[in-house]
């Protein structure tokens, strides 16, 4: 029974879930959850690799760390940062509140290993380096054809509506990056389809179709 | 009484619950004055049997904030997260991953995202796995933060042209490639040979995704298997079997000359 119908959401609780019931997994562990929750079997592979990891680790309990100049700076950027928080949300109570965990649009690749990747490329008779700038929205929504739109949610399993917002939204900048620049850092401009597509070192039929579409 | 958690098992449908020593140990500090009550979370010695537990502080954090009793909140704050930055120091230690200060900064950062978001928007209660269980949902959040560095280390080492192929990987010409075959016939990284000592050395030389191979086969995962349904190292991380078999062969060639090295 799943308490949340969102597709992120869910898999935060299957995650802190599996990490509760199984601290140290094994694959009979991992299998049973991949088996209940197959939309998130890789990042349960994932999470389980780390929490096998640390579970091999030898123990540090009782190590004793001195506290450093680094600790406390990051300790009172982590206060800052919770402070400056608060102060945004008595600020803005009518707004979603806490931006980081905002529910975003619907990510029609959440979830995807790289097998299923591939399933969706030979869906749409294409290849993942094809589907990467998909996923990556490096491809302009407006050059994209009504029947290549239609073809590419189906392959996913989307609704046309979230796959139409999902590549419509800005390329997101990669992870965790900090940047220096004074200027706010944008991602760099989208391909046109058509650029995407013969770009993209598919064979000639493979270009035609999807052109085509 | 201590307000219960509202988190459910997904399975179940049942309540989540805290231990019950960690229950009568909130019991006992709500009924505290506050200013006793402080002083004990500001003990950050946490060898004396009387300590608090990062579970009751959370909760105590949570209740202050809850009951709108800022200045206690503020207060409480402090020794929660310097209690989180030791987790994170003895867990990713300086040396041992690559980054370790940034990944430590983006984990508190993290988690000081979940205190904000607290009793708000789709998952008000994320937090409760914490009051059940602080170090182990703590190790989620961990996970998290290093799944966000190996991706962007694939993203800077990898143009899209190097992505996954399609087709079955060619065979490598060398001797890393003949270990590669004889590791299908007898599996060389096994639970029992990968030991801390291993594991330390496998998180400093290997790539993310030799790691992951050859923390899967650690775990019991098998390279090939005659079992048609059960699932192999290639089917967890989505490659080809040759794949597996040179990532395995390379960690194993880099484990051992980083071996030499440490004699």
């Amino acid at each position: 029974m799943i308490q949340v119908a969102t597709r992120g959401h869910a898999l935060e609780d299957v995650l802190y879930q599996f990490t509760l019931a199984h601290p140290r997994p094994d694959a009979d562990a991992v299998e049973a959850y991949a088996r209940a929750y197959p939309q998130y079997a890789r990042d349960l592979t994932e999470l389980a690799i780390d929490l096998a990891i640390e579970a091999r680790l030898p123990p540090a309990e009782d190590a004793v760390f001195a506290r450093t100049d680094d600790d406390e700076i990051g300790l009172e950027k982590a206060i800052s940062r919770f402070q400056n928080g608060l102060f945004a949300q008595s600020q803005e109570p009518a707004a979603t509140p806490a931006a980081p965990d905002a529910p975003a649009a619907i990510d029609p690749f959440a979830g995807l290993d790289r097998t299923a990747m591939r399933g969706v490329a030979r869906a749409l008779n294409a290849n993942t380096v094809f589907v990467m700038k998909l996923r990556d929205r490096r491809i302009r929504p407006d050059t994209m054809t009504p029947g290549f739109m239609a073809a590419a949610a189906q392959a996913l399993n989307a609704a046309n509506d979230d796959f139409r917002e999902y590549v419509g939204a800005p390329r997101a900048m990669a992870g965790r990056r900090r940047y220096k620049s004074d200027m706010k850092p944008e991602a760099a401009d989208k391909e046109t389809f058509e650029e995407a597509v013969r770009g993209s070192g598919l064979t000639p039929e493979q270009t035609a179709f999807l052109l085509g579409l | 009484m201590v307000q219960p958690l509202t988190k459910r098992h997904l399975k179940t449908g049942k309540l989540y619950a805290r231990r019950p020593q960690v229950e009568r140990e909130i019991e006992s500090l709500l009924q505290l004055p506050t200013a006793t009550r402080l002083a004990r979370a500001r003990n950050i010695d946490l060898k004396p049997p009387d300590s608090m537990s990062d579970e009751a502080l959370l909760h105590l954090v949570r209740d202050a904030h809850r009951r709108g009793a800022e200045e206690e909140r503020n207060a409480l704050i402090r020794p929660l997260f310097i209690r989180c930055q030791s987790r994170l120091k003895r867990a990713m230690p300086d040396g041992l991953f690559a980054n370790a200060k940034k990944l430590r900064d983006d984990a508190l950062s993290d988690f000081c995202d979940l205190m904000l978001t607290d009793g708000q928007g789709e998952i008000p209660d994320r937090l409760d796995y914490y009051e059940v269980n602080f170090a182990d949902a703590f190790k989620k959040l961990r996970s998290t933060v290093r799944r966000a560095q190996d991706r962007d280390f694939q993203r800077n080492t990898q143009l899209p042209e190097d992505a996954e192929s399609d087709a079955e990987e060619p065979v490598r010409a060398d001797d890393v490639t003949r270990r590669a075959e004889e590791l299908t016939a007898t599996p060389a990284l096994q639970e029992s040979t990968l030991n801390a000592q291993d594991l330390e050395r496998a998180l400093k030389v290997l790539t993310p995704n030799e790691r992951d191979a050859v923390v899967l086969q650690a775990m019991g995962y098998r390279i090939d298997s005659i079992k048609p349904k059960e699932v192999t190292i290639a089917q967890k991380l989505g490659v080809t079997r040759r794949t597996i078999q040179n990532w395995l062969a390379s960690a194993e060639e880099k484990l051992r000359a980083q071996a030499k090295e440490d004699q």
